[in-house]
């Protein structure tokens, strides 16, 4: 793929996770920081199909715009922990242990490395380690949820693309 | 599943048993519970817990018009209303134990319940 597909292709990437970003702030919280995830599904393709460095870069992006668009700058700070913090437990995983891992293992690690991320940053903020252990166990529940119909989306995904014909011609 | 997932599901579940001991740990230091309300990480506000209580109801001020109302009774503490845009803080419901918190992000109020009470000394503090 020439760099300038290659970058087209992963501005879309990007816009695609914007909006599952977006989407996700309209929906109803059923507890604090519970989220579905549904960007990690954009980044976990990445990941798969580009290259560690392109899924961080897609990481980096879609939480900066996401936060502009809709957030503040706290939402940021968390969101960029979380976000950093699970692609990198995602690309180590999936580059060093592949064979032991399916998707949905991956995202689910993913899943709670992302909770940590946030967790460690709001008791940073708030001076309090107790926030950790309060919010931890429930977030860790909801993110083996989560995690599993985000991998189980992304499986699907990838295979899609990995089967379409303009996708085999654009990587070579 | 594979033999890695296994090893995801058991992390997960030993992060769910850590997070729990950690919360009961923190809830069994001495029988004395107090309200601390934090704001922008600096206490505004304390208050003692114990049987008998009157019910106690107030405003905690985050500045430009933000506000979040705090009820505490002996049996709970919870967020009874705030102007916060994701109501997060309202909906995560009551706390009871100490170690408990209600966070809210955006007014960047932290209303917990701590073990023991240290400050307001009595009378006889003052010898030392």
């Amino acid at each position: 793929m020439n760099k300038v597909r290659k970058m087209v292709m992963l501005a879309l990437i990007i816009s695609q996770a914007l909006v599952l970003h977006l989407i996700e702030g309209f929906m109803p919280v059923v507890a604090p920081g519970i989220k579905l995830g549904l960007a990690n599904i954009m980044t976990l393709v990445t990941l798969v199909l580009f290259g560690f460095k392109e899924a961080l870069v897609v990481v980096i992006v879609r939480s900066v715009l996401g936060s502009l668009l809709a957030g503040s700058v706290t939402a940021m700070l968390y969101s960029l922990a979380g976000g950093i913090l699970s692609c990198l437990v995602m690309g180590w995983l999936y580059f060093r242990w592949r064979a032991y891992f399916s998707m949905m293992g991956i995202s689910t690690a993913g899943a709670i490395f992302h909770n940590i991320g946030q967790l460690l940053v709001a008791s940073w903020v708030f001076g309090t380690i107790g926030i950790l252990f309060t919010y931890l166990p429930v977030l860790t529940v909801a993110a083996v949820g989560t995690g599993f119909f985000v991998g189980l989306a992304s499986r699907y995904i990838i295979k899609y693309l990995e089967e379409q014909k303009w996708f085999k011609w654009e990587r070579g | 599943m594979k033999i890695g997932d296994l090893v995801v599901y058991l992390f997960a579940a030993a992060l769910v048993a850590v997070g729990l001991m950690g919360m009961y740990a923190m809830g069994t230091q001495g029988g004395d519970k107090s309200v601390v309300v934090e704001l922008d990480g600096k206490e505004v506000y304390s208050c003692r817990i114990y049987k008998g209580m009157a019910p106690v109801e107030f405003r905690v001020d985050a500045g430009n018009g933000k506000y979040n109302v705090v009820s505490v009774t002996y049996e709970e503490v919870k967020i009874k209303e705030a102007n916060c845009p994701d109501q997060v803080c309202v909906k995560s419901g009551p706390i009871r134990h100490a170690g408990q918190a209600i966070v809210c992000l955006p007014h960047r109020v932290v209303v917990k319940i701590t073990a023991g009470h240290e400050e307001t000394p009595d009378v006889d503090d003052i010898a030392s």
